[in-house]
């Protein structure tokens, strides 16, 4: 007999009773994280720890009151939490140790680093809390509630992009935020939103006094990157390769876009001429004429799928990605070759407790179109060319079966689906 | 004085003929022997009656007529018998003391009775005399021996002054002679024997003198023992042995003779006087000849001839000994071996080599010979290695386990690393050719095994508890006998690999060249086994418990084998076991939906006790690797091989054992998450072999519970069913899986609660709605009314149009907050549902609006599963659950009351019964909902029931066959076959049901047409229970 579905997971996850829909992944290779975690959230606010070594969840708990999780982040210590209940909570060491509040309405992630490690200090780029066009950037202190200081507020690229002109006229709005993502080495965020766009910036201090009106150490948004790619289709994600600085990004439409940004990361803030740039005093939000110009770095890849809601890549150039109908595919970026492609298909059958039973034509036919396959609420990738091979072993402590199974996982990449039966598959990749 | 008065009268008749003169003497006379016998005879007699011992008087007083009988010049044969015989009598009873023999009688009596027994001192002539002469002869020797043996002068008895010495070698060579010539009287040969160790164990007493007669004796033994077959009697060679060992010790002592073994001691030993090099040969032994100045006869060159003629003897005895395989001659050859070792270990250096053979053969070494004579043993080692390929090929244990014995007694101290893999490697070539398939075997050997239901498993009670006890046989061409030797060989190797830290260096020399694709199954079988056994003696303490000094010592260096395992094992057990698994894996996916063979199943328990192996060495360890190689076990479990399953149950055991105190439940639950994913990883490739069996063997052992937390498991096999519902096979499995999921989602929620709780909506009553008794009810019968309003609109269904969605459900929700206002003491949930409404805790989205309140004890999403179960698979024993949530169970009983109604007219009447049944159950928990569509039945069912059809025509039969015309109005019940019988009971119940709900819309006409058929099927005492109106009706019905 032939397999069901295409091509099966290696292993399954069970824990979460619901939609899997936040996965982050724990482990570097580096350091004292010799164990590969695994954390996922899912619709009601459940957090499982995974060792993904022996398959098991080591730590279970539930963020706040038990709201759907939104975003995820691991750093150090520390598990952040975006919940649906407008709640960003930091746990560290399992114990929650920091909460303020974040508009969640439109469902955007969040962008959050360690900006001074020692001393706890995290910079978070998020939503605005009034305006879900806008961006707000925090700082913080973990375990200090007091401790938190608008960077910037409401920003809005939007003014930005019309006291400049730079989209035309009948570019009037930037819609929703839809996703942020962060290029750690380099300290770039990029912001896509409903209309298309993507924007690409740096926060910078300044002390070049013939910027903003002569104020000096002030720091000021620097756009890298304004992409019109995707419009007027909304940004569903974006994933970047900090060594290739690539950026794709996807829509609803049947292509990914991929923009190189290495050529955007070139000049030097203080430098900046204002006549050769684009200011924007009050928001203090700067960008080079040059760079606005340059165009052609983008790249279209088509694919056969659209409405791709998660998008990763790997070191070698593969592209691994879901659609919202439930199927994940990897394609070779270079040859665009489709190396895989799976899915959880459903039963044909499907059944409602409803009292009124099923069996008026349309509406059954609607359910049995939904559950075609099951639907993914996150992916991630275990990339293992991203591995720092080496010592990140101690033989002493574990025996050769242990060894042995730690190997067998960090040799291979894989590619973790949360479903919204609460599976977590796990595939070869 | 009682036996002088016995004997008396018989001596004086004797001493008549015995004084005659020599003229008047008849040596032929019979008188003669007549007087004798009547001597011999009173003897005899006394020392039947127990008598030990007679005065020396009375000695003497025999003796008289018996000295002059000798004086005569001859006597007849049978006469001299009788004087021998009454000669070891008078030898025995009166001479037996020290003193009682004179010396000077002795000497006199010694000479003349081996004159008696044989004047000639011609083989020939004894060989011609009768047994009893020789008996007599034997006695007579015999008895004189023990005689002198007590004397104070026997050590001085047999010299040349007294001139014993001629007599006593012609005792010796008659009692040698009747020793070889009597086989067919081993007591005589023994008394022989027994002569003959006193004489020279306890007289002689002196290897230089013993040494002169040593040849002969060695050579009528010999002669004696390589007799073929069992012609000598076990005693005899025994005691044959003993006296050889005794002379030989005397004979040959190394201390006495100061024996040395020629060494080379200085350069010049090397060198010959001419200057050439001198061969050299390590067997030259020298005795030391100036140890005593008297000159011996046991020299240098005696030696050397001796020697190697006594190692001719050996060579010739020893083999034809072993052959007879009997305990005694085993003992004694050990010892006799030992004995010689330990004494004349450098005399008879030349059979050495022989003499370490037979205790490696015999498997003993009482005295601790072989550790000091390693040389020999690794030779002997070397020796076995060579024929161990014949000895696999031939199946003698025997060979194998005489090799185990030498190599554990060599292994006392190093090892020889390279020797151990050699022996490995023959093994496991020879098992490999003698395995392989010769044309006529082979068909046997691709036999199936015989397939057993997999259900067995489930239908028995599970019971795992006690491990089986049967043995798995590996090689089904070796005898169990050879096979477990050569396991005992391995795990003794294993044991010293262990020792050594040389395992996985071994381990992995065995398995690194093996490429999985490019060998056969077998072969690797065949490996494996090998490395089992290496791995079962790791565990083994065999060579520390016999090394003496192991015990009182401890070595620094071997702490690590106390608190833990050692790398080298480990490593070794994880290859092995990875190996294994391999092995495993590669057996499931070939065997999958093709039955198992020989070779598979051989192959399987062999993985599996790899298994068992491994986990009973690295033990607590073993959890973590249950994640990889628990599942095999649970899933061979399920196997249809018995031998399979035992061996998965014996290592099941073993692992609960270790791990979780013996508990192959906690086993099962603690590790279902691995075994799921495996279960799951496997549905979705397609394999679908003892899925469903494992399954149940989890969902019965962790309940409920986990099919809820491993729903997409059942998902999986909706799919399945999807995908492959053409095979009957598979689907049957399924459904009986989803049988056990039903059952199993009843034990967790509804057999807690004895009350069902929407029991309110089954109206107990028949004359419905007056029986109404709470609230519930009555909403139903108003539901009955919409019902009706539908019905009678032609939607058959109970399906809302579309353009009056929400019609029933406003009405519906408002006799619920009528209700709750009416009362205020509802329970809990209904309060909720006065707060919170009804979207609100549902599912979200459009299913809101017409979500009812949830009742059931059963969680909606386990109800779903109910629901996609019944939608697979019209189940009777999921109505009862559905009925939990009462609102949400119509509409499936609408879709699938007509496909059931479709089989209720089948050809089959078990597909009849069941579905009556089924119909019976949906129309009772349903209720009032069906009753239009019961109405509607009954027309068809009579006209399409195939079971209605041959019920008439079967009546009509017996009707028109009888012989006296009855009565129309008279039913007549025929008698039935208990399948059709069976049948019909099942439908009526179901109509009894249908009448019961439904009976005041029925026409009276249809009721007395179904209870028609109910007669003679069901008692008439139920159908009149039904209610008041069948009663009625019923009675009016006459029936025969």
């Amino acid at each position: 007999m032939d397999s069901i579905d295409n091509y099966s997971p290696t292993h399954i996850l069970r824990s979460h009773k619901c939609k899997v829909t936040s996965l982050v992944l724990n482990y570097t290779g580096e350091g004292n994280d010799s164990q590969p975690t695994l954390i996922s959230g899912d619709e009601e606010g459940k957090i499982v720890i995974w060792n993904l070594i022996t398959r098991r969840p080591v730590e279970k708990f539930i963020a706040g009151t038990g709201s759907q999780i939104i975003d995820m982040h691991v750093l150090n210590d520390s598990i952040i939490v975006l919940s649906k209940d407008h709640s960003l909570r930091v746990y560290t060491n399992l114990k929650e140790t920091f909460e303020m509040k974040v508009n969640t309405l439109n469902f955007a992630n969040i962008s959050i680093w360690q900006s001074l490690p020692v001393k706890k200090e995290f910079t978070m780029v998020c939503c605005n809390t009034t305006d879900s066009e806008h961006i707000d950037i925090y700082n913080f202190t973990d375990g200090k509630m007091n401790s938190l200081t608008r960077l910037f507020n409401s920003v809005s690229f939007m003014k930005f992009i019309k006291k400049n002109s730079l989209l035309g006229d009948s570019f009037t709005k930037l819609g929703l935020l839809m996703k942020i993502v962060r290029d750690n080495d380099k300290g770039i965020i990029f912001c896509g939103f409903e209309s298309g766009v993507i924007i690409g910036f740096k926060i910078c201090q300044t002390n070049n006094s013939k910027l903003f009106k002569e104020q000096n150490n002030v720091p000021f948004i620097e756009i890298i990157l304004l992409s019109k790619f995707h419009y007027p289709n909304p940004i569903l994600d974006m994933n970047v390769d900090e060594t290739t600085s690539i950026l794709i990004s996807s829509s609803t439409e049947k292509q990914l876009g991929l923009i190189d940004y290495t050529h955007n990361n070139i000049i030097e803030h203080n430098n900046y001429d204002p006549e050769d740039s684009f200011i924007d005093n009050e928001q203090h939000i700067i960008m080079s004429k040059e760079l606005w110009t340059k165009d052609g770095q983008s790249q279209t890849i088509p694919t056969n799928n659209g409405k791709i809601a998660f998008i990763r890549q790997l070191k070698n150039g593969d592209i691994v990605y879901s659609t919202w109908s439930g199927k994940t595919v990897v394609i070779n970026r270079t040859n665009n070759d489709e190396r895989y492609s799976f899915w959880v298909s459903r039963s044909r059958v499907t059944v409602s407790a409803s009292s009124q039973g099923n069996i008026d034509p349309n509406r059954s036919k609607l359910i049995n179109k939904d559950s075609k396959y099951e639907r993914i609420g996150s992916l991630i990738v275990f990339d293992s060319q991203r591995m720092v091979r080496g010592n990140e072993i101690v033989k002493s402590s574990k025996s050769l079966a242990q060894i042995r199974r730690f190997n067998n996982f960090t040799d291979q990449s894989w590619c973790f689906v949360g479903y919204d039966n609460g599976n977590i598959a796990i595939y070869k990749i | 004085m009682s036996e002088f008065n016995l004997l008396r009268e018989p001596c004086v008749n004797l001493s008549k003929i015995a004084f005659l003169p020599p003229a008047a003497f008849d040596p032929n006379s019979n008188e003669l022997v007549v007087a004798l016998k009547e001597v011999n005879d009173r003897l005899n007699e006394l020392i039947n009656q127990g008598l030990s011992e007679i005065s020396c008087q009375v000695g003497d007083y025999v003796f008289v007529p018996i000295t002059s009988l000798l004086k005569q010049e001859s006597v007849s044969e049978p006469a001299t018998r009788y004087i021998l015989s009454i000669i070891s009598h008078l030898l025995r009873l009166a001479w037996n003391k020290n003193g009682t023999l004179p010396q000077k009688l002795s000497l006199q009596l010694f000479p003349l009775i081996t004159y008696l027994i044989n004047p000639s001192q011609k083989d020939d002539e004894l060989n011609k005399k009768p047994l009893e002469f020789k008996e007599s002869s034997v006695q007579v020797l015999k008895y004189f021996m023990k005689s002198i043996k007590v004397q104070s002068y026997s050590c001085n008895f047999f010299t040349p002054q007294n001139k014993t010495m001629q007599p006593m070698a012609h005792s010796i060579t008659t009692l040698l002679h009747i020793l070889q010539n009597s086989s067919q009287y081993p007591d005589l040969q023994l008394d022989c024997l027994r002569t003959l160790t006193i004489l020279y164990n306890n007289i002689i007493r002196d290897g230089e003198t013993l040494s002169y007669i040593l040849p002969g004796n060695v050579s009528a033994i010999s002669k004696l023992l390589v007799l073929p077959g069992r012609t000598v009697n076990f005693k005899v060679v025994v005691q044959a042995l003993e006296l050889l060992e005794s002379l030989i010790s005397m004979i040959y002592d190394d201390i006495e003779l100061n024996a040395q073994v020629d060494t080379i001691q200085d350069i010049t030993d090397v060198i010959e006087s001419t200057g050439e090099i001198k061969k050299f040969d390590d067997s030259v032994v020298v005795i030391d000849d100036t140890y005593n100045s008297k000159k011996r006869h046991r020299t240098t060159s005696w030696l050397k001839a001796t020697s190697s003629q006594m190692k001719i003897s050996l060579q010739a005895i020893i083999p034809r000994l072993f052959k007879r395989d009997n305990p005694s001659i085993r003992k004694a050859l050990v010892k006799f071996a030992s004995t010689i070792l330990t004494h004349c270990s450098k005399t008879l250096l030349v059979c050495k080599q022989l003499l370490i053979s037979v205790l490696l053969q015999l498997e003993e070494d009482p005295q601790s010979l072989l550790s000091q004579n390693k040389t020999f043993v690794k030779q002997e080692i070397n020796d076995f290695l060579q024929k161990l390929h014949t000895n696999i090929q031939f199946d003698t244990a025997r060979d194998i386990k005489t090799l185990d014995f030498a190599l554990m007694t060599s292994a006392h101290n190093e090892i020889d690393v390279g020797m151990m893999i050699s022996t490995i490697n023959t093994i496991v070539d020879s098992l490999n050719s003698q395995n392989e398939p010769n044309t006529l075997s082979y068909a046997g050997t691709t036999e199936k095994i015989m397939e057993q239901s997999s259900n067995m498993l489930i239908s028995n009670k599970f019971d795992l508890s006690k491990a089986s006890r049967a043995n798995i046989k590996v090689f089904h061409k070796l005898t169990k006998e050879t096979e477990t030797s050569l396991e005992q060989l391995l795990k003794h190797v294993g044991e010293l690999l262990v020792r050594e830290n040389q395992l996985s260096h071994v381990v992995d020399s065995l398995i690194s060249d093996i490429d999985p694709n490019g060998v056969k199954l077998m072969y690797r079988t065949i490996v494996l086994w090998v490395l089992d056994s290496l791995l079962k003696g790791s565990s083994l303490k065999s060579i520390d418990a016999n090394d003496g000094i192991s015990q009182y010592i401890s070595f620094d260096d071997k702490d690590d084998s106390v608190t833990g395992l050692s790398d080298d094992l480990n490593e070794a057990c994880y290859m092995t076991l990875q190996f294994g698994h391999d092995l495993g894996n590669d057996i499931v996916e070939i065997t999958e939906g093709q039955g198992i063979n020989k070779e598979n199943e051989t192959g399987l328990c062999t993985v599996l006790s790899i298994t068992q192996t491994v986990a009973s060495i690295v033990k607590k360890e073993f959890k973590d690797d249950l994640i990889d190689y628990l599942y095999i076990v649970v899933d061979s479990l399920a196997s249809n091989s018995l031998l399979v399953r035992q061996a998965a149950q014996n290592c099941s055991i073993t692992i609960a054992n270790e791990l979780y105190y013996g508990d192959v439940r906690t086993l099962i639950l603690e590790n279902m998450d691995y075994l799921i994913d495996t279960v799951s990883i496997k549905l979705n490739k397609g394999l679908t072999d003892r899925v469903c069996t494992v399954l149940t063997v989890i969902y019965r052992i962790a309940g409920y519970k986990a099919i809820e937390s491993f729903r997409d498991i059942l998902e999986t096999i909706f799919k399945m069913i999807d995908f492959y519902h053409g095979y009957a096979e598979l689907c049957l499995q399924f459904f009986q899986l989803f049988k056990v999921v039903v059952i199993e989602m009843k034990h967790a929620y509804l057999d807690n609660d004895t009350k069902l709780l929407s029991d309110d909506h089954v109206i107990t009553s028949s004359f419905a709605p007056w029986g109404m008794t709470n609230f519930a009810q009555l909403l139903s019968s108003l539901d009955q009314e919409f019902c009706e309003r539908s019905l009678v609109n032609g939607d058959i269904d109970l399906e809302l149009n579309n353009d009056e969605p929400t019609n029933f459900q406003e009405y519906f929700d408002q006799k619920l907050k009528e209700m709750n206002a009416d009362s205020d003491d509802e329970d809990e949930d209904e309060e909720e549902l006065d707060m919170g409404g009804i979207g609100e805790d549902g599912v979200p989205g459009e299913e809101e609006d017409y979500d009812d309140k949830w009742v059931s004890p059963i969680p909606k999403e386990s109800y779903k599963i109910l629901l996609q179960i019944f939608a697979y698979e019209v189940n009777t024993l999921v109505v009862p659950l559905l009925f939990t949530q009462y609102n949400s169970m119509l509409p499936q009983i609408a879709q699938t009351w007509d496909s059931i109604v479709e089989c209720a007219y089948d050809n089959d009447y078990a597909v009849v019964s069941s579905a009556c049944h089924c119909m019976k159950e949906m129309m009772h928990y349903s209720g009032d909902f069906i009753i239009k569509r019961f109405i509607d039945l009954w027309e068809p069912l009579q006209e399409k029931s195939q079971l209605l059809r041959d019920i008439r025509s079967r009546t009509k039969a017996a009707r028109t066959a009888l012989p006296t015309k009855v009565t129309k109005d008279i039913i007549m019940r025929p008698n039935l076959p208990p399948v059709v019988r069976s049948s019909l009971s099942s439908l009526c119940v179901m109509l009894l049901e249908g009448i019961a709900l439904s009976e005041m819309e029925l026409s009276e006409d249809s009721i007395q047409e179904m209870l028609e058929y109910c007669v003679g099927v069901i008692p008439s005492e139920q159908i009149e229970k039904t209610s008041l109106l069948v009663g009625d009706i019923f009675s009016t019905i006459k029936f025969q």
